[in-house]
């Protein structure tokens, strides 16, 4: 504010009027300006202008083939037909949702992602580390330890005890926990390691919401509003991919069941993934004669780039894996 | 009431003509001045007709659109389209920047379009993947008319013109946008060739985050749009703007989608689109227009971008979508390895077994 390049006197006239910050003026229109400071409308003008030149100085003009240059890599998911799926993995720089019936697989998807962001970039990870912030109950460590030891047999340069020290582990009991953390702890730990960590998962978003405020209270659509706000605030300055955890609630009106959270939270998200156990499974599918042969569904509710494609998926003691029905060839490199 | 002549005088100076005071010599360099109508002399009903109909369209590639809209969304007007998360308002929003694109002589402008982000979900490779079909449509019809001028036109349409000549913006609150819009006149002047498309996708998002004062809320939407609708008579070009929808819960109890940001600002827009599923099928819904009625068409999101419901695909709406998932693996493959080929990784990584 004190470099705004403005004549003495609009400055001074700025002052006078208790004007301080950019958003400020920006925030008054031009005839309000006017009647505030005396200024002349010309100058007012003028004012405007600079102080949304200075909003953003940091603004590079970019072309959508400039956008095309930059590292666009997606985080895998750690099983190629999944990733195939969702052609590539996750966006990077964007808010991901995992909803899903319970006992669907979103905890185990999640410990799967805070490994994959270790592989090396050449495996579809971004050789960092994850914040995995937990609301429901213990931290699942035993099987987190289960996935590093077979992801550490698999790649040689990482090791189990390496994988599982890079996972920070958070414990957010309430709401605003929640806050403190996304606004003041988050954002000191991502300043001592810049671009040491690139995905944060919050597991599960729902179940805090759900528990602390009735489903017509204003306040938790604010709250989820603010939360909304600061994760993208921390995706926008730290480069992050971030993924929320969301339960699904029954429509009494239409006898279906859709995900938690309501039409706002839903807007603030860029993809959804539902996870499905028991609606909608395609009981044809080949499934693998492994531990868990429950095969379950996987959606595509939305996303920016992808269509609303489906498909099966199972877990086992390695993690979650996709199943192709078409081609059992891929089955065998589990046997 | 009766009227004292010095009431008339006041009133009479009221009347006069707005031109005299705001080119007045008091506001040297005032961008007050009237847009539009040169030089604010007024003109009759019939010739803004002739103005109206010489207006240029953007088309979306869906003709059932298009035509409830007279031609695609108009120039020199504000159009919002709003919509659940999913309909594909960031997908039509894609599509017209692309479309923007489209030289003159198949039915584009033949400009660029300045796209304005404020959710992060503008996606390359989806944009990629929209302007490589129109290119190929565009070049197809080029062939298959055989016309000489028209092939030499398609030769010089490529990915990356079509790139190059979408200005992307990402802001991340309502300051930015506010700020941008207040220096875009400059930057749409900078750019040499000429603008036919501003698209914010979407105006919903950085109002819907922390807002308290909802006055306050109303006034700066006021004030955005205002200054879009300048930039669109001044520039004569479309302004097209997405809106999420939101739960109102009406006195008996019942619950209901609405457009976001309230009823006020529902009195905003030119034109406004409401798009929501039926079944499994989009459409679209022309809920406010001053000149075409009120109706309903379906389109679908293929892998090419947005297009029309042919009646094949009422057939199988789900097969369809199978088959263009696989073509589009097949694409992308192509597109990996080419990239992969640049930057040096190992082609197709996607086949690699996870060992290493």
């Amino acid at each position: 504010m004190d470099k705004l390049a403005v004549p003495p006197a609009v400055s001074i006239s700025l002052e006078r009027a208790g004007l301080r910050s950019l958003s400020e003026i920006l925030e008054y229109s031009s005839g309000d300006l006017v009647r505030r400071t005396g200024l002349k409308v010309y100058q007012v003008q003028g004012l405007i202008e600079t102080a949304s030149e200075a909003v953003l100085a940091r603004f590079k003009p970019l072309t959508a083939q400039d956008i095309r240059q930059i590292d666009n890599q997606k985080l895998s998911l750690g099983c190629p037909l999944i990733d195939e799926t969702l052609q590539g993995g996750l966006l990077p720089r964007s808010l991901t949702e995992v909803a899903g019936t319970s006992a669907a697989g979103k905890s185990q998807l999640c410990l799967q992602l805070s490994l994959t962001v270790q592989l090396r970039e050449k495996h579809g990870g971004y050789s960092s580390k994850a914040v995995y912030i937990s609301t429901e109950g213990p931290f699942h460590s035993k099987r987190l330890k289960e996935l590093a030891q077979f992801m550490a047999g698999k790649y040689s340069y990482l090791n189990a005890q390496t994988l599982m020290d890079n996972v920070l582990v958070h414990h957010s009991a309430t709401v605003q926990e929640l806050k403190v953390l996304l606004n003041h702890e988050l954002p000191c730990l991502l300043q001592k390691n810049p671009r040491n960590i690139r995905l944060i998962i919050i597991d599960s978003l729902a179940s805090l919401f759900r528990v602390e405020y009735s489903y017509d209270d204003s306040s938790r659509a604010y709250d989820l509003k603010l939360i909304a706000s600061s994760l993208h605030l921390l995706i926008y300055q730290h480069q992050l991919t971030i993924v929320c955890t969301n339960q699904m609630t029954s429509d009494t009106k239409s006898n279906t069941t859709r995900p938690a959270l309501g039409e706002l939270w839903s807007n603030m998200v860029a993809t959804r993934l539902l996870l499905l156990r028991e609606e909608g499974v395609d009981n044809n599918a080949a499934f693998c004669p492994g531990v868990n042969p429950v095969p379950r569904l996987l959606q595509i509710d939305f996303a920016p780039h992808l269509p609303n494609n489906t498909m099966n998926y199972y877990i086992d003691d390695e993690g979650v894996h996709g199943l192709d029905a078409i081609d059992p060839a891929i089955l065998d490199t589990f046997d | 009431m009766a009227i004292t002549p010095a009431d008339a005088s006041s009133m009479e100076m009221m009347k006069g003509p707005h031109s005299s005071t705001l080119s007045s010599p008091e506001v040297p360099g005032s961008s007050l001045q009237v847009v539009g109508s040169a030089k604010n002399e007024g003109c009759t009903a019939l010739e803004l007709l002739s103005i109206e109909q010489d207006l240029d369209h953007i088309v979306t590639f869906s003709a059932g659109i298009d035509g409830m809209l007279g031609g695609g969304v108009p120039v020199g007007k504000i159009t919002e389209f709003c919509g659940s998360p999913g309909i594909g308002k960031t997908q039509l929003s894609i599509q017209l920047a692309i479309d923007a694109t489209l030289p003159e002589p198949f039915g584009g402008c033949g400009g660029h379009s300045v796209y304005i982000d404020t959710e992060g979900s503008f996606v390359i490779d989806r944009v990629v993947q929209i302007a490589t079909a129109t290119v190929r449509h565009v070049h197809s019809v080029a062939k298959s008319s055989a016309d000489p001028e028209l092939l030499a036109v398609a030769d010089g349409y490529t990915l990356e013109v079509v790139l190059g000549n979408i200005h992307y913006y990402r802001c991340h609150n309502h300051i930015q946008l506010i700020a941008l819009s207040n220096i875009l006149h400059q930057t749409i002047s900078n750019i040499n060739s000429k603008v036919c498309l501003i698209v914010v996708d979407s105006i919903a998002s950085p109002f819907r985050s922390s807002f308290k004062d909802m006055g306050l809320r109303h006034r700066l939407l006021s004030g955005l749009a205002q200054t879009f609708l300048k930039l669109a008579t001044q520039f004569s070009l479309a302004v097209v703007f997405t809106n999420q929808m939101t739960t109102k819960t009406q006195s008996n109890g019942q619950s209901q989608l609405v457009p976001a940001l309230g009823e006020s600002w529902g009195h905003v827009c030119t034109i406004r689109v409401i798009l929501y599923w039926e079944g499994k099928e989009r459409q679209a819904h022309l809920y406010k227009s001053p000149s075409h009625p009120e109706s309903v068409v379906s389109y679908q999101i293929t892998k090419d971008g947005v297009r029309d419901v042919t009646d094949d695909d009422h057939a199988g709406l789900d097969s369809v979508a199978k088959v263009d998932w696989e073509e589009i693996v097949l694409q992308e493959d192509e597109s990996l390895d080419k990239i992969s080929a640049v930057e040096g990784r190992p082609p197709s990584k996607r086949h690699c077994p996870l060992e290493c």
